[in-house]
């Protein structure tokens, strides 16, 4: 088993005081695609108690969730196994990380997007993207140009040796508190 | 469950988005907007699309606006965004299609 990091993806040290988490089978927000805005919302929700402008922090956690969790449901190489997301508050910075299981192809191409947004990357991507005739893969993008959050990711060999190569996928978004708020 | 709206005739040469939009797909967000973008796309006039009752929407559909933008581009239609500016990914990502499109408008309340 292997494990490597991608963009910006630094364990943290202070033990966050709110951390809720949620995990289901990626097959139930497929078949009920719904299921990431009620889960990202829950989130929100339970989560925006713990700024001033509540209101202005859902819709930016609800929205970075949910972009976090249809990656996820989207790209879950086995749909059977967990989505797992979890939030973390650690003083003036949200985390929000999702696990899934994953392919050598989708890996490959997250963590290029990781990489180049960890670089700074991000106005070019999203330009580039909008003009392409390829579309998709604007959410973390977004998330990094829009919200300044800091995006990495930890990828772990689930099966290393063998040719269907799957990982354990964790992404996580670091978003700052005054983000969140828009301050 | 549907959870969005769009009203092409309650106001002129405007549709007026409502709800919250996280379909799962680009091709989900082809259907819904193809009546939208067939305006946006013939119209003489200039078009409105009013995102003023729009809660949420996802990346996808904020692929779908950009490719609003682009069909206005190709039609030489102006086109106006209406936001809040209160509404993040309303001040932040729908402004940022400005520089696609001399002719796009983003009007935030």
């Amino acid at each position: 088993m292997t494990t490597r990091t991608s963009g910006v993806f630094e364990e943290g040290t202070a033990p966050p005081l709110t951390s809720p988490s949620i995990a289901m089978p990626a097959m139930d927000f497929v078949v009920q695609w719904n299921r990431c805005g009620i889960t990202a919302d829950y989130l929100a929700d339970y989560l925006a108690y713990a700024f001033e402008r509540r209101d202005v922090a859902r819709s930016v956690i609800t929205t970075a969730a949910n972009e976090l969790l249809e990656n996820a449901a989207k790209f879950s190489s086995d749909k059977k196994a967990p989505v797992r997301i979890a939030a973390r508050l650690r003083g003036d910075v949200l985390e929000l990380e999702v696990e899934n299981v994953a392919d050598a192809d989708h890996v490959d191409a997250l963590t290029s997007v990781l990489d180049a947004l960890s670089r700074g990357e991000a106005s070019s991507l999203f330009a580039s993207r909008i003009e392409s005739p390829e579309r998709g893969g604007l959410g973390l993008i977004i998330l990094a140009r829009d919200y300044d959050a800091q995006l990495g990711a930890r990828i772990v060999s689930v099966n290393g040796g063998s040719l269907d190569k799957t990982f354990s996928v964790t992404v996580r978004a670091s978003i700052a508190a005054d983000e969140v708020e828009q301050r | 469950m549907t959870d969005y709206q769009i009203d092409l005739e309650s106001v002129p040469s405007t549709a007026v988005l409502r709800g919250v939009f996280r379909l799962a797909t680009p091709e989900q967000y082809d259907a819904l907007f193809a009546p939208l973008a067939e305006r946006v796309g013939k119209a003489q006039a200039p078009f409105s699309v009013d995102l003023t009752g729009v809660v949420l929407m996802n990346s996808s559909g904020l692929r779908a606006l950009a490719d609003l933008v682009l069909a206005a581009r190709r039609a030489g239609t102006a086109l106006t965004f209406l936001g809040k500016a209160d509404v993040p990914w309303q001040s932040k990502t729908v402004a940022s299609l400005k520089p696609l499109y001399s002719g796009l408008s983003v009007k935030l309340s």
